[in-house]
């Protein structure tokens, strides 16, 4: 390791000053802190327990299957590079470098106090401590370290399992410093990526607390025989705004044995709590545990996958064994519900809803809520920091405050008192005084209003003369509405008031999820085939109109950029994007190919960035180019996307979703003021003809007859060869764009004619109403 | 016009398990120029009444020739083992079976009075070099479903278990046995004599310096002891879905080296040489690239034929076990004795750097004959791309 950055005695006052550090303990969790750290450019000293023999064995083993772990808790493997794995016995003295230790250790207080006394000689005065913990009290640990480390304990970090999870609970220890305190708040925020909790210590902290009880309370339906499972994990999954895994699948992929372990240990702590009694683990929880059926990791849990009839079965309550899945036709017919578009919209009509559906609803959900708003300000002070940990802890899509401010404060407060539940003081007043939930205060300050509101986007007035185009599609898809509402933003920007754009709407979690499928699919079904050449030529006009914009045009990006939206990205002069980037052109997974100048800029790209323009120069670059579309690959994260040539031009990454749309402006207003040079056109591509096809249609023909690949997914993938190789062409040589294009668009609408292609579609739709 | 051409000697390097990314190789810092240097001077140090400018050519079998085993690795390896700028060098491709290939080259040069004294052999460094080498560029009109001339190895090898009825027990079985031999030959010391010890100094990088090590391999990595029929069942098809070639019973990826030295009558008189073996014959057929794993099933008795022998004149016979599918067909059909044939194990035990093996399998086939004392001994195998080969070799006491 080279020599810290920071003198040993000047006191850390900024997260910048975080340039070494050491992670004790390698498992599981402590392993992906290790790498997380390492991506973002710090030096890592990972220490476990000697082994027999090669004595680092267990933290070099932890590196070495870092790589593997899906998904990712580190950019870039390289990042990996900085991580040193040692032992304690030969290594403690390396702990001096570290300007942050983070012990994560097994859950046991001894062990951990023993182990931070045994590194107590070696810590600097001025590095920072922090415990990783899930459940040993904070204040406990505080007290029982060694005297001259109390104060560099800043308290204890609650990291998620796996890792890439974006929230992180900070739990401060009683004695930590108000400039400790910011320096890690920010250090988690702004550089880590995390989305950050202010816990207090209380068990469980915010979002376990919370997650558990939902499920727990859930869970009850179904011991008490009121509900089957398959019924609770249709009300407590996409329906409310939740993950697929809804209720027990949740359960079955964190673990039973966790599961039991932790709701058992909130009804040992929680003497007081109103809600005691749903913590209690029911009996069918117990009874899995006891014979083994721990869930996911083991195959079989609250649900088991069959595999001779490839079904999802779960368990009866009778007889505790297995069943094909009965149904939810005794809730009767909610498919009215289910299309209405947001959660808030369906829980509303969910409430109002005669029968057993809406019975459920009305108590587990309005129990939920009433239980968050006990729950502030004991378990943290602020209800945006509950919402935080239950959207980036167990990704809902939306937080339990920001859900009842959507459905009617007043009304849910006066659902909730009839039901006999009295609600605390400072929600009664936030709602009767000031009409709402004080959520998300500062995270999306909102802008000016928008000065053009259209069916699926709007066009707000950043000001300085920045125009801001957001999304405002289901998934922010691009519907033929989209394009055109586009198209006019470009008009309007093309004005002498205006500097430049930002496209993009991070605030809903995600960029774009490319073109709309249905209406695809519905032109498809038509007979239309000429509607969609038109609107392919339509589109991949628009995309190369904002590739060349003579203004700055900047993306804001985090999450899911798909298909399309990948297109959008790579069109994008300017990008500004958050770690959390998903970019990939997935056409193929619903029997496509990319159309809107993906296939022909990966064409491009590759001979770009050869060092040569022939065969031997240009081949390595297109293999790379070409497998990620044949295989979707979609980027673990921006800088994979940035590397892969998703964002084009001066792509940036920001780790503050918040500040993403701020950033773009900013970029923008930088161009546009100093004199800006818009991207000129691709001109003529160089392409590698048949004899760059050959050792991949080798390859396919191989994949197929040897049964990996599907023949309908080598016709897609040969499909897809064709285009990125130019067509009929004979040998590498250059060809225009437009040809290219031509290409691009006469192959995407010949696999519309296809019944592979069409079965594909068939899937996916239906997947979509499911 | 042909003359006598005898075999003075045959060496080779131990066969390294080739570095691939998830694993390192033990040779990988050893270039495929050095290793065949190797195997030609030490073939020079067992042979010191014979002065290095009395050696008129190289000729060396590599089936990738191309970056670290390109520019020629015949006058390459000339001159990295030391030997005068007089002595030429060439190298020849077969693929597989350019080893043999780069003997019989060597032979017939001499025979034809063009050349008196030659070091044949053959070099692979698979870590360097991945089979279909750095980067192909394969002909659009033989690619894909057009025909079966680029057809994966693994391919051809479940074609010839599909159409020669070869179990998926039956291949492991083999396979099993190849290890069983190999490590019985290692332990019984049969490749003593034939081994050449790598030992080669390189400067890495080391707990943060630049530090000089010596890298060194003195037995052929490739046997386990520890493998048994059932953890050979337990793996996974690696070429097809459902077929039955695994990476168990598929020869091993390896790097390595073999050297022969040949000489005519009148080199042997005047260098007072020790003839061990002449070539009695030779054989090359082509057949569907599809299955060129069984295309020894025609080289072989043309072979012989030539040679005026038959099956069972052969008291030693290698046939590279490129897939236990193939061999068993091989031996199936033309009813080969499985006790003669490979009795030190064979390349899924062993290792099957590919340019090398020819030249290696004749090493191991000349000593286990002189240890035995029989006479006939035959060395061969199959080609990708629908070839088969085979050589007759006498051995002389």
């Amino acid at each position: 390791m080279a020599i810290s950055s920071t003198s040993p005695l000047s006191p850390i006052t900024s997260p910048h000053q975080i340039r070494h550090a050491a992670v004790l303990g390698a498992g599981i969790m402590g392993r992906q802190i290790a790498a997380r750290l390492a991506s973002v450019g710090i030096s890592v000293l990972l220490l476990d327990l000697p082994q027999p023999g090669n004595k680092n064995k267990f933290a070099e083993d932890a590196l070495a299957k870092l790589p593997s772990l899906k998904p990712r808790p580190f950019y870039r493997e390289s990042d990996l590079r900085r991580i040193t794995p040692g032992n304690y016995d030969d290594h403690l003295p390396l702990i001096k470098q570290a300007d942050l230790i983070i012990e994560v250790i097994r859950e046991n207080i001894e062990e951990k106090l023993a182990l931070f006394s045994r590194i107590a000689p070696f810590v600097r005065p001025n590095a920072l401590i922090a415990s990783n913990t899930s459940s040993i009290p904070v204040r406990l640990l505080a007290a029982g370290l060694p005297e001259q480390l109390r104060a560099q304990f800043v308290g204890g970090f609650h990291f998620f399992n796996p890792e890439p999870l974006e929230l992180l609970e900070l739990i401060f220890a009683p004695n930590a410093t108000r400039t400790q305190q910011d320096v890690v708040s920010r250090f988690a925020s702004d550089i880590l990526a995390k989305e950050i909790v202010i816990a207090h210590d209380t068990p469980a902290f915010v979002a376990n607390r919370i997650g558990v009880f939902a499920l727990m309370r859930a869970m009850q339906e179904f011991a008490s025989g009121a509900y089957t499972i398959e019924e609770i994990e249709l009300l407590t999954g996409p329906l409310i705004g939740r993950p697929a895994s809804a209720t027990f699948r949740t359960a079955d992929k964190v673990g039973l044995g966790t599961v039991l372990h932790v709701t058992s240990g909130l009804h040992q702590h929680l003497v007081n709590d109103p809600y005691r009694a749903v913590f209690v683990p029911p009996e069918p929880l117990k009874k899995l545990v006891e014979r083994g059926d721990l869930g996911a990791e083991k195959g079989r849990g609250f649900s088991t996958k069959d595999r001779a009839t490839n079904t999802i079965c779960n368990l009866d309550l009778q007889t505790l064994e297995y069943r094909p899945p009965s149904g939810t036709g005794n809730l009767g017919d909610l498919s009215a519900i289910i299309k209405l578009p947001t959660p808030a919209a369906r829980l509303k009509a969910l409430l109002g809803l005669e029968g057993r559906a809406g019975d459920f609803i009305r108590s587990y959900f309005l129990e939920l809520l009433h239980y968050c708003a006990i729950c502030i300000p004991e378990i943290t002070d602020l209800p945006a920091d509950l919402d935080t940990a239950l959207r980036a802890g167990f990704l809902w899509d939306i937080g339990p405050f920001q859900l009842w401010n959507a459905l009617g404060s007043v009304d849910i407060a006066q659902r909730i008192t009839a039901r006999g539940l009295t609600l605390p003081d400072w929600i009664r007043e936030a709602i009767f005084t000031h009409g709402m939930i004080p959520t998300l205060p500062d995270l999306f300050p909102s802008t000016a209003p928008a000065i053009h509101t259209a069916p699926e986007s709007a066009l707000i007035d950043l000001g300085e003369g920045v125009l801001h185009f957001e999304l405002r599609s289901k998934a922010n898809t691009l519907s033929f509405s989209v394009i055109e509402e586009l198209e006019q933003a470009l008009d309007v920007v093309s004005g002498d008031k205006w500097l430049g754009m930002v496209i993009g709407n991070p605030a809903s979690g995600s960029f774009c999820g490319g073109a709309n499928v249905k209406e695809i699919g519905g032109a498809v079904q038509a007979g239309q085939l000429s509607v969609v050449d038109d609107l392919v030529s339509r589109f991949q006009r628009l995309m190369n109109r904002i590739y060349t914009f003579p203004k700055p045009l900047a993306g804001a990006i985090k999450g899911l950029a798909l298909g399309g939206g990948a297109e959008l990205s790579i069109a994008l002069p300017l990008i500004v994007a958050h770690p959390n980037s998903y970019v990939g052109l997935v056409e193929l997974g619903v029997g496509l190919i990319p159309a809107g100048v993906g296939s022909t800029h990966f064409a491009f790209l590759a001979a770009e960035r050869a060092p040569t323009k022939d065969l031997a120069g240009v081949l390595p670059f297109f293999r790379q180019n070409f497998e990620r579309i044949a295989m979707g690959m979609v980027t673990n994260n921006g800088y994979e996307a940035m590397d892969a040539g998703f964002f084009d031009r001066g792509g940036r990454i920001i780790p503050r979703a918040d500040q993403l749309v701020a950033a773009a402006k900013s970029l923008v207003v930088a161009h546009a003021t100093s004199p800006y040079l818009p991207r000129p056109p691709r001109g003529d591509i160089f392409v590698l003809g048949a004899e760059g096809r050959a050792p991949f249609e080798q390859r396919l023909e191989e994949m197929k007859r040897s049964g990996f690949i599907a023949p309908y997914d080598a016709v897609l993938a040969q499909t897809l060869l064709f285009v990125m190789t130019g067509g009929v062409i004979s040998s590498p040589q250059y060809v225009s764009e437009q040809y290219m294009l031509e290409l691009e668009r006469e192959q995407f609408v010949w696999l519309l004619t296809q019944e592979g292609t069409h079965k594909k579609l068939g899937r996916f739709l239906k997947g979509l109403e499911s | 016009m042909s003359r006598d051409v005898f075999i003075i000697d045959a060496v080779r390097t131990p066969i390294a398990k080739a570095g691939t990314p998830k694993r390192r190789g033990t040779l990988e810092m050893v270039r495929p120029d050095d290793l065949i240097a190797i195997a030609i001077e030490a073939i020079l140090g067992r042979t010191p009444t014979l002065p290095p400018p009395a050696i008129d050519d190289l000729v060396i079998g590599c089936a990738f020739p191309e970056a670290e085993q390109g520019f020629n690795i015949g006058r390459i390896a000339a001159l990295r083992a030391g030997l005068p700028f007089t002595t030429t060098g060439m190298t020849v491709n077969r693929f597989c079976a350019s080893g043999l290939q780069a003997i019989i080259s060597a032979h017939d040069a001499i025979a034809m009075g063009r050349v008196d004294v030659a070091i044949a052999g053959g070099v692979e460094s698979m870590t360097r070099l991945p089979m279909a080498g750095n980067q192909p560029f394969l002909n659009p009109a033989l690619t894909g479903s057009h025909s079966d001339t680029y057809l994966s190895m693994g391919m051809t090898a479940e074609n010839v278990a599909h159409q020669f009825s070869v179990s998926r027990n039956d291949q492991d079985a083999f396979a099993y046995e190849s290890h069983r031999r190999a490590v019985a030959a290692q332990g019984a010391g049969h490749f003593a004599e034939e081994i050449a010890p790598v030992s080669v100094a390189r400067v890495i990088y080391e707990g943060g310096k630049a530090v000089e090590k010596t890298i060194t391999l003195t037995a052929d990595e490739g046997p386990r002891p520890d493998t048994s029929t059932e953890s050979l069942a337990r793996l996974k098809p690696a070429f097809t879905a459902t077929g039955s070639v695994t990476a168990g019973n598929a020869s091993q990826i390896s790097d390595g080296a073999a050297a022969v030295l040949l000489a005519s009558a009148e080199a042997v008189a005047t260098h007072h040489l020790t003839p061990r073996a002449r070539i009695a014959s030779f054989a090359t057929t082509g057949n569907n690239p599809a299955i060129m794993g069984v295309a020894p099933i025609d080289a072989i008795p043309k072979a012989l034929a030539r040679a005026g022998l038959t099956r069972d004149s052969l008291d030693i016979i290698e046939i590279n076990e490129a897939f236990a599918s193939q061999c068993l067909a091989i031996i199936k059909t033309l009813e080969l004795d499985p006790a003669k044939v490979n009795v030190n194990g064979g390349a899924i035990a062993l290792g099957h750097p590919l340019g090398c093996t020819g030249a290696r399998i004749f090493a191991t086939a000349l000593n286990e004959a002189t240890r035995r004392g029989s006479t006939y001994f035959g060395v061969g195998m199959c080609v990708g791309g629908g070839q088969g080969a085979f050589a007759v070799a006498e051995r002389l006491s």
